[in-house]
């Protein structure tokens, strides 16, 4: 039984990876706007769904496809800001809320209407090739999603760090009105924000469709996974939502193995409630943020 | 044909109670308290499957379910909403998504008692001690009733002491506590107010449908429908959960006869957005700003 | 009524701090400090920005917890109570940055606290002659979030005063008001006191406000109290003096 560990392991590592790209732009979105967008996981399912009828209809490889599908969902993002979030940045909790809920029951049945239930899958080369190491497989799809993850993530951080609407967009968060005092443009720093979170949210939807199945409610299941790594690592922390990805993914794969497969998704739950009532700044956010996000 | 071409007006009209009793009673929690729960179908779905069980498993009269029910989703709403409470806002909502989906789980695998996904049939034997009617004048009096209790208890709450502490806990926590307030308290209360009114709107479904299965009545739609009819017609009075009921029923049950789920929650979502940017203090209240200029 | 304010001092205590020490991280906002207030005394409390007094009336007011010291109330050990509990014991405070309820008018505002020693109607009635004492009586029926900041700072006093204090603990209530508006309030602080025989701690940044109204003077710097006494020799006090001059910033 023990030497499938590594195995459950890496296996858990590999999807962790996932799991943080996937919530990447949820904590980048709370983080600036101090909205928590419901609608995230829509975002990653039209980026699934765009890279499957690429794939379908000109077969273009699902990676090749974020360089497609990551421009027009930032696009689509900003317009969507303006639109949508703009109007309720000050809105009372409720309309927040329901705005992005609102948002999320459209993009859905958007998907619904012109694609219908079923549940797809993209075939490629690659997609049941996998690295034997050790004892240990590795699967392609996987590790690919997890370097791309990763490369991603440091790419974000980086950009927060030195870029200067990186450093802008830190400044706003420290102090929204100060920032504007400042000569700080809010109004796109907000457009901004918004659209590279929905877009980060589309390079995960592509790297995904190798590996996932793509329906028009996968957004509802993959976000709530999102949200439990988001509040595990801490809104609003970059690093804390890779860091909480890669815990929930082995925590994950290993109740899967060990206890039940039902199981693995109610241990993600009591995790959510129990880090929300213990930590609610979550393992690497700054004590407060809470505070700040939710009064 | 008449009288089913009248069934199906009356079944608009039952649901159209039914919904606005729902909503009415998430309007005490999320409208006045500021504790805007996505869970409400946890509740909703716990009040339907006690008053089954009992029912169907142990013969007795679904009225001991509801009384079952009514105290068995009041002590679960202390309990899993107790911790919450030190969350705020999104936060809130966010542990409350939670509930529901675990009692879909619980449902689906709890099979000696709730026979799992394949769900549980209600036999339809009318009487008044089992509150099956073959009437639905019945259901629709009934329905009426609980809609206007609901509306009763809100107006009641409105502006009285419970309404104020409950405006003032949501607009600001810190100013309520220094004006003497028990936060806690005050949310407690209202909280288990609202999910005892939604079991019995739970009771009322198990007993009006005759079926229930997990995705059913613990769907997120529910509860995301309980919300809309309130923010539609307008969140936080006493009538905005009514209004919101009628617009929206009727014109749900219109689209489902042309659209399936697609469009039709499509529809929905669209609603949704619209009232949250363009009228967001919804019908009754855009109605009394417009009144007062 | 007209005691002079050594007279009106000599009323019984009221509140005691002693110790109270309370930390922000590496940051120490409140070091040690100790206080006692008197039935119908008028404290004042200064300091340069940053000092700790809204953070000492946090701890007074059971916002806050201290790390160590402890505060009685009555007689009574209220270390550490509840903001409930504090303002149910008869604690009434105005927040500095203020904080109306912003979807209830004047009135309800004021409402919300009476209705902790009356039922509805009297409630009412209470809360109103209260609005009208603070001078508020022609916005009763405003919403609050319509109100001026002016205006926001009066209802903070009327929602102090609504639950019936003992004590009232006022934080920078005059900042932004005119002279004339000094004046008034000036007179409604001292009415307080001497006729309602109220405990006041107020903190203010302005010295003549201070200087006509406190019967003593407590100054706080980097957290820690640095000079207590009658306001003319508190004010003269060179402690004080280089702690204002050192961090005018
Ligand atoms: N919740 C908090 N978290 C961290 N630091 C805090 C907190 N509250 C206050 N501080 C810090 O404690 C110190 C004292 O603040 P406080 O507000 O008590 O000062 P103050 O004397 O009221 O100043 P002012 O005259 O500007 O109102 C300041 O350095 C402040 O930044
Ligand atoms: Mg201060």
């Amino acid at each position: 039984m023990l030497d499938i560990l590594p195995q459950l392991l890496v296996s858990g590592l590999l999807i962790g990876g996932v799991y943080g790209l996937l919530s990447i732009g949820l904590t980048l979105i709370f983080g600036m706007l101090r909205i928590v967008n419901f609608a995230q996981g829509e975002f990653i399912m039209f980026a699934m769904f765009g890279a499957f009828w690429l794939h379908a209809l000109w077969g273009i490889d699902p990676y090749l496809s974020i360089f497609i599908i990551t421009p027009v969902v930032f696009g689509l993002g900003q317009l969507i800001e303006r639109v949508v979030i703009k109007p309720i940045l000050h809105a009372p909790h409720a309309m927040q809320i329901f705005a992005t809920f609102g948002l999320s029951v459209v993009l859905q049945n958007l998907a619904l209407t012109f694609w219908g239930p079923d549940y797809r899958s993209v075939q490629t080369s690659y997609t049941s090739q996998s690295f034997i190491v050790g004892n240990v497989a590795i699967s392609a799809t996987s590790l690919y999603a997890f370097l791309v993850a990763f490369l991603m993530a440091g790419a974000l951080m980086a950009f927060l760090q030195f870029s200067r609407d990186g450093k802008a967009l830190r400044a706003m968060v420290q102090n929204r009105y100060a920032a504007s005092l400042m000569g700080v443009n809010t109004d796109r720093l907000n457009r901004l924000a918004f659209g590279a979170g929905v877009a980060y949210a589309a390079v995960a939807g592509c790297i995904l469709t190798p590996i996932y199945y793509t329906y028009p409610t996968a957004g509802v299941d993959l976000i709530i996974t999102a949200f439990v790594v988001v509040v595990l690592g801490g809104l609003g922390s970059v690093a804390g939502a890779m860091v909480g990805g890669l815990i929930i993914g082995v925590t994950q794969t290993l109740t899967g193995f060990f206890i039940s497969v039902e199981l693995k998704d109610v241990i993600a739950l009591v995790l959510f409630i129990l880090i929300l009532l213990i930590r609610p700044q979550g393992l690497l956010g700054r004590a407060g943020m809470e505070e700040v996000g939710t009064k | 044909m008449s009288a089913l071409f009248n069934d199906y007006y009356l079944n608009i009209a039952v649901m159209t109670c039914l919904w606005a009793a729902l909503s009415g009673a998430w309007n005490l929690m999320a409208g006045y308290g500021g504790l805007v729960s996505l869970g409400q179908s946890a509740f909703f779905g716990i009040g339907a499957y006690i008053t089954a069980i009992v029912y169907t498993k142990y013969g007795l009269s679904p009225w001991l379910g509801l009384i079952a029910g009514i105290f068995v989703t009041t002590g679960l709403a202390v309990v899993i909403s107790w911790p919450c409470f030190r969350l705020r806002g999104a936060f809130f909502s966010l542990a409350t998504l939670v509930f529901p989906i675990a009692m879909e789980i619980v449902a689906n695998n709890w099979s000696d008692f709730t026979r799992g996904p394949s769900g549980i049939a209600i036999p339809f034997r009318p009487g008044l001690d089992t509150f099956i009617f073959s009437s639905r004048w019945a259901y629709l009096i009934a329905a009426f009733v609980l809609m206007m209790m609901v509306y009763g208890i809100t107006r009641w709450m409105h502006r009285g002491k419970l309404g104020l502490y409950l405006i003032a806990v949501r607009d600001d926590e810190a100013t309520a506590a220094s004006a003497g307030i028990n936060t806690v308290k005050v949310k407690l209360v209202v909280t288990m107010i609202s999910a005892a009114l939604t079991a019995v709107g739970g009771f009322f479904y198990a007993q009006y449908i005759l079926f229930l299965d997990p995705p059913s009545v613990f769907s997120i739609d529910i509860s995301v429908q309980i919300a809309l009819l309130s923010i539609i017609g307008g969140l936080g009075t006493p009538l905005g959960p009514i209004v919101g009921s009628l617009v929206m029923t009727p014109l749900d049950g219109v689209l489902s006869q042309f659209f399936g789920g697609g469009p039709r929650l499509l529809i929905y979502g669209v609603a949704l957005l619209a009232a949250v940017l363009l009228a967001p203090k919804g019908i009754v209240g855009t109605m009394k700003a417009w009144r007062r200029s | 009524m007209t005691g002079t304010p050594t007279q009106a001092a000599a009323g019984k205590e009221l509140m005691r701090a002693s110790g109270l020490v309370r930390r922000f991280g590496g940051l120490v906002a409140v070091n040690e400090v100790s206080l006692s207030v008197a039935t119908s005394e008028i404290v004042g409390l200064i300091g340069p920005n940053g000092a700790g007094k809204t953070s000492l009336f946090n701890i007074l007011s059971g916002q806050l917890k201290p790390d160590s010291g402890s505060v009685s109330f009555s007689g009574k050990d209220i270390t550490g109570a509840s903001v409930t509990i504090c303002a149910r014991a008869g604690i009434g405070r105005t927040f500095q940055i203020v904080k109306p309820l912003t979807s209830l008018t004047v009135h309800e505002n004021v409402m919300v606290g009476a209705l902790l020693h009356h039922p509805l109607a009297a409630a009412r009635d209470k809360a109103a002659e209260i609005v009208r004492r603070v001078g508020m009586g022609p916005l009763l029926e405003r919403p609050a979030g319509s109100l001026t900041l002016e205006s926001r700072k009066r209802l903070e006093l009327a929602r102090a005063l609504s639950i019936e204090p003992k004590i009232l603990l006022l934080d920078e209530i005059l900042a932004g008001l005119n002279a004339s508006e000094i004046n008034e309030s000036i007179h409604l602080i001292r009415s307080f006191a001497h006729e309602d025989g109220l405990a006041v701690i107020m903190i203010e940044h302005n010295l003549h406000a201070v200087m006509s109204l406190a019967d003593k003077v407590v100054v706080l710097d980097y957290g820690r109290k640095i000079a207590e006494g009658k306001p003319e020799a508190v004010v003269r006090d060179p402690a004080v003096v280089a702690a204002y001059l050192g961090s005018d910033d």
